[in-house]
């Protein structure tokens, strides 16, 4: 892997440059130009089948790229100690495992040990800090399966944590949970970010509630349609590209007036 | 029972018995929770094919089945990573391949002396002190792996794609304890046959999660489970005078069944 030479005060964890992503002569990504900075939230938007997962894959190095580069800051040791923290999609792992909380974040832990190691106390110390800053410690006993899908979201959300990671990637965290366990979720995210200063890369196709919570957001359809902050209202062509014409967005910005942060649902078409 | 077991073949089947209740208590858990069920199948009627190589060039059955199972498991992944189709049709195409291939070998040996059925259906009298020392030698080893790598293990069956970036060497890990799957249903095959040995993968697994719904609990009750059934059934099927592995397959699959709806009646 290749590492960045930050200088500066800002550190950018992961610059991906012109990446290119081909399944056998389809073009999946194109030109993808991105970075991640630490203390900062981006979420990647767009359509099913729009790139989303195989570009945060590439970056995991789970498929190679056809072309193109991937950079880390040099404190991502990749796949070694200290590394990324990763939540698949909910249907990539069996959600009735039998295993309890505390068995679910000590894998984690377990992976980054030698393997003639057992855990000692200052794992099992990482263990309950992860599983308290997800709020998830007094269910440490429970049996995996019975909780909710928003208490295992946090559950996996520990695990992540348990390699000390600098960067969290989470794939369509928001899928299947209802809007309150949506919202404590975001609001854990932006926890993370504050107080551990954690840079976090989410895959989302909830473009409207996402943007009050996160820094940047790309727009994503093969190629990058858009690549900024969120407030400076995502132009409308860009999202007519990405996800289409006939499409109304419930979307928060700047002209809103009723939200908390008196912002309304504004309506782009 | 004390005259039975100063019988020197049948010691040795009872020795062999109490190191394949652990071996496949343990394996059987990681095989259904990753509902790899059918790679047990695969696995074994694969060995058939071996079986018949050994016979047609005069070698060890033992090494060529355990030869041919081993390069068996890896084709079968390779046919299904390549061919773009599931794990399951991989292995349906595989095993009845190399079944047919098994028949046609044998065919071709002209006037072979050979137990085939015992191979079949398992066989306790062809059980050599070669055999048990090649199961001790498997337990040691998996013992090894277990104590030192069940966690990522356990981590990889749960989740394969978090387990490689935080770390496991996933793809190591899998196929080593493929090679040892395909080495204890080789060792297993004299005892039990070829064509019986998958319902040992699965069902001491299937007992445990009747009874347990923690990792140890299952693992623990199939242990427990495989000891009642490979031992007892051994014992059984020597009163009743029926093929041990026969004996074995049906009395265990009788008592999931009956555990089975005595917990569901029981739930209600």
């Amino acid at each position: 892997m290749k590492h960045l030479n930050n200088t500066d005060s800002e550190k950018i964890l992961v610059r991906v440059e012109d990446l290119w992503v081909k399944f056998n002569d389809h073009v999946v990504l194109k030109e993808i130009n991105l970075k991640l900075k630490s203390k900062e939230i981006l979420s990647i938007v767009g359509p099913n089948g729009g790139g989303k997962t195989t570009l945060i894959r590439a970056i995991l190095g789970l498929i190679k790229p056809y072309r193109g580069k991937i950079e880390f800051d040099q404190c991502i040791n990749y796949r070694k100690k200290g590394c990324i923290g990763y939540l698949p999609q909910r249907t990539q792992y069996d959600q009735n495992f039998p295993v309890n909380v505390e068995d679910v974040v000590s894998m984690s832990r377990y992976a980054q040990k030698g393997w003639w190691e057992k855990l000692n106390s200052e794992d099992k110390n990482i263990i309950f800090q992860a599983l308290e800053v997800v709020d998830m410690i007094d269910y440490r006993s429970e049996h995996f399966s019975n909780l909710s899908g928003g208490q295992k979201q946090r559950v996996l959300i520990a695990r992540a944590l348990a390699v000390k990671p600098e960067m969290l990637i989470l794939d369509e965290p928001s899928t299947g949970l209802d809007m309150v366990a949506q919202d404590n979720f975001y609001h854990l995210l932006v926890k993370l970010r504050d107080q551990i200063g954690l840079g976090i890369i989410m895959v989302s196709h909830d473009i409207g509630s996402v943007s009050l919570f996160i820094d940047r957001i790309a727009c994503l359809k093969v190629k990058i349609h858009y690549h900024g902050k969120p407030e400076n209202c995502i132009p409308s062509h860009a999202l007519e590209e990405v996800f289409g014409k006939n499409v109304n967005f419930l979307y928060h910005d700047k002209e809103c007036e009723t939200c908390k942060k008196n912002h309304d649902h504004f309506i782009k078409s | 029972m004390i005259t039975l077991l100063n019988l020197n073949f049948f010691r040795n089947a009872v020795l062999i018995s109490f190191i394949l209740s652990i071996l496949f208590g343990i394996f059987s858990f990681f095989i259904v929770s990753r509902k790899m069920a059918f790679l047990g199948v695969g696995i074994s009627h694969t060995a058939f094919g071996g079986v018949a190589l050994g016979i047609l060039f005069n070698l060890n059955p033992f090494f060529t089945a355990l030869v041919f199972c081993l390069f068996s498991a890896i084709i079968i992944g390779k046919v299904s990573k390549y061919g773009k189709i599931s794990l399951n049709t991989s292995i349906g195409i595989y095993f009845s391949f190399a079944m047919a291939l098994g028949a046609v070998l044998i065919k071709l040996k002209q006037n072979y002396n050979f137990d085939l059925t015992g191979y079949l259906f398992g066989n306790i009298l062809g059980i050599r002190s070669f055999d048990i020392w090649t199961a001790l030698g498997l337990l040691m080893i998996f013992l090894f792996l277990i104590l030192f790598f069940f966690n990522r293990i356990l981590f990889l069956t749960f989740d394969e794609e978090v387990a490689t970036i935080s770390g496991v060497s996933v793809g190591l890990l899998d196929t080593i304890m493929l090679f040892l799957l395909a080495a204890i249903i080789v060792v297993s095959m004299k005892m039990v046959g070829i064509i019986l040995v998958s319902a040992l993968v699965v069902l001491p697994a299937s007992f445990g999660s009747l009874l347990s719904s923690n990792y140890r609990g299952i693992i623990w009750w199939g242990i427990v489970f495989n000891l009642f059934i490979i031992v007892g059934g051994l014992f059984l099927s020597y009163f009743l005078k029926t093929p041990p592995g026969a004996t074995m397959v049906t009395s265990g699959t009788l008592i999931y069944f009956i555990s089975m709806t005595v917990k569901s009646v029981m739930r209600r």
